[in-house]
């Protein structure tokens, strides 16, 4: 099995345009670095922390006032911010006013889209590729079953989201500390069970990573199982690609007239709704979320490893 | 002699269609055995049913005693292929396809690759991306591809395809010593009939899904009466004479020849008669049908039928 997944990513690693998803996602994130650098430079006065989390704390008292019909999980995200900013002036814990290593770190989590993006496009050609190359045949005569065939694939499609997530985190990271410095704060407060925790920033920030990459994973498992299934790359980036960018949206106007609208992936693949408390249909959980997820995920994959193994190879 | 492959009542119907009707073969160790048919009489589909890319409708394929369905794994563990053409990773090198191969099968070392790369006469480029390679080089990477397992079984899919004569003469020479001297059954199927002849212990014809004959090279070769033609004075005199002291051969005449079917032993009579009867003969020949012939031959009979 160690030997099919070193094939696999050899296969990835041999081509040039790995290198070239790899390089724009760089460039995007070194862009935005310098962006980020040039708006700070025009910034000249600096402001106290305190003012910045009094004006918020008045902000976050005023929504609570003003909108008394809101629903119980939003109205506890925003008791949950006034005892975060309650506890930053009591404990003299102070929010970063510019920009260093961590708040980097935090504001290149967009660019984890990128990375579904070109983890999506390995995803849909990975399959679909050995038959259009026709080594398809070569394959599949070996002592391996098909379903081990499937898996190594399905495996370096994970593999390397996982890369590129890397690649995004720890190039982040060296930029944000070589562009904003490393001074700043290294604790995140987080309000959990009607208290505010002082958390690790790295951890907090590894789990912000995972939870928007969810997202790209489900539809990763998408494209690769219309890869296997109709042995076309390019219906199966397009089709992923699609649903990445326009799902959401399209999920966010059907829930707001349908109920059913929660049992749609999309409605449940952005697990960083329940932190904040606007869920997309009033009633989920995240325990239902990820019951649904998993549903989903199982029938991609049934389905793509039912037809790979069953199929006529006849390309 | 051990049977190596066995087909048993093998069928294969697509969309209600019958594309294979019930093969039944053994093919044994040490043999070449030759697939010969029209395109589209099911040459390729009965080779992706021997190495389980498609299914069987009915019946059942064994490779050394296993069942390529029930057995997928340790059948195809005895299988070295090319099917239809040697496609291979272009964007790696020759090297680093074969060692893609390699890790996919227990107890393939370096060594096997550099031997099987020398065999196949790849030395030089090996290292060189596929995408660089002429069809021959590709094709004699396909073949090392599928020796790198030394496997009991070889099939490959028109192997002379996009080879210079010079190749052919050396793939054919592979293929023979690798049924000598390793005991290795192989499967060809050709279009060249005349490569056939060559390179084959066995020859099967199969025409719309069905086997319609299958015999050793060279029992057709020799089977039912040759062609004889002789050239003498009096055409017409020798064929009276022909028809009353042979009553089963039917001579023709044609441009001061005669000629007639017989079996070779006849043939010194035939000699020794028209000697005895003063006419003069300047030449007999023998006017042999080619494999390519024979195989029109049937095909069109079968046809009729």
């Amino acid at each position: 099995m160690i030997g099919l997944i070193q094939n696999e990513w050899i296969k990835q690693f041999k081509r040039p345009g790995t290198y070239v998803m790899i390089g724009l996602l760089l460039i995007m994130v070194a862009a935005f670095a310098g962006f980020t650098k040039y708006e700070e430079s025009k910034q000249t006065e600096q402001q106290n922390w305190q003012q910045i989390v009094q004006s918020e704390l008045a902000m976050y008292e005023q929504q609570l006032k003003e909108q008394p019909n809101m629903t119980t999980d939003q109205k506890e995200y925003i008791e949950g911010q006034i005892a975060i900013h309650d506890y930053r002036l009591s404990e003299n814990v102070p929010v970063p006013t510019s920009e260093y290593m961590w708040s980097f770190v935090e504001g290149s989590s967009d660019f984890l889209s990128f990375a579904g993006l070109f983890m999506i496009i390995v995803a849909g050609g990975i399959v679909a590729s050995e038959y259009t190359w026709g080594t398809v045949k070569l394959l599949l005569i070996r002592p391996i079953s098909r379903p081990k065939i499937l898996f190594s694939k399905y495996a370096v499609v994970v593999l390397f989201g996982l890369f590129l997530m890397m690649v995004l985190f720890l190039y982040s990271v060296i930029i944000g500390a070589t562009l904003f410095g490393i001074s700043g704060e290294s604790t995140h407060l987080a309000y959990v069970n009607g208290q505010v925790v002082e958390q690790n920033m790295l951890v907090h920030l590894i789990k912000l990573y995972v939870l928007k990459s969810v997202d790209v994973f489900i539809l990763a498992t998408m494209a690769f199982m219309i890869s296997a299934v109709f042995r076309n790359s390019s219906l199966a980036i397009g089709i992923s690609l699609f649903l990445l960018f326009m799902g959401p949206n399209v999920t966010y106007l059907l829930a707001m007239r349908y109920d059913w609208t929660k049992y749609v992936l999309f409605a449940n693949t952005n697990l960083l709704q329940y932190e904040t408390g606007n869920v997309m249909v009033e009633g989920m959980t995240l325990g239902f979320s990820i019951a649904v997820l998993a549903v989903y995920y199982v029938v991609f994959q049934l389905l793509a490893f039912f037809v790979f193994s069953k199929r006529d190879v006849a390309a | 002699m051990n049977a190596v492959i066995q087909l048993e009542n093998v069928s294969k119907t697509i969309k209600g269609k019958k594309i294979i009707d019930s093969l039944n073969f053994t093919i044994q160790e040490g043999e070449v055995f030759g697939f010969l048919g029209p395109n589209g009489a099911g040459k390729t589909t009965t080779i992706r049913m021997i190495v389980g890319l498609m299914k069987l409708s009915e019946g059942d394929i064994t490779i050394s005693g296993h069942s390529i369905q029930t057995e997928f794994e340790d059948a195809i563990r005895h299988i070295g292929a090319i099917v239809e053409n040697p496609e291979m990773y272009k964007f790696l090198s020759g090297y680093d396809n074969l060692k893609q191969y390699a890790r996919m099968q227990k107890s393939v070392s370096r060594e096997r690759i550099d031997e099987v790369v020398k065999l196949v006469g790849l030395e030089d480029r090996i290292h060189d991306k596929v995408k660089t390679y002429s069809l021959g080089m590709r094709q004699r990477l396909g073949i090392a591809q599928s020796l790198l397992h030394r496997p009991k079984v070889l099939i490959l899919d028109e192997p002379t395809n996009g080879l210079d004569p010079a190749g052919i003469k050396e793939i054919r020479q592979y293929i023979r010593d690798l049924a000598e001297k390793e005991r290795m059954a192989v499967i060809v199927s050709s279009h060249l009939l005349s490569e056939m002849e060559m390179m084959c212990d066995r020859i099967g014809i199969l025409q719309k899904g069905k086997l319609i004959d299958m015999q050793s090279v060279r029992g057709w070769m020799e089977e039912g009466r040759d062609t004889y033609s002789i050239e003498v004075d009096n055409a017409e005199m020798a064929a009276k004479y022909m028809k009353m002291a042979f009553e089963d051969l039917q001579p023709k005449i044609s441009r001061g020849r005669i000629t007639f079917e017989a079996d070779k032993e006849q043939i010194p009579l035939v000699i020794h008669f028209f000697a005895g009867k003063g006419i003069d003969m300047y030449e007999v020949k023998k006017a042999s049908k080619s494999l390519e012939e024979r195989f029109l031959d049937i095909t069109e009979k079968r046809e009729v039928m």
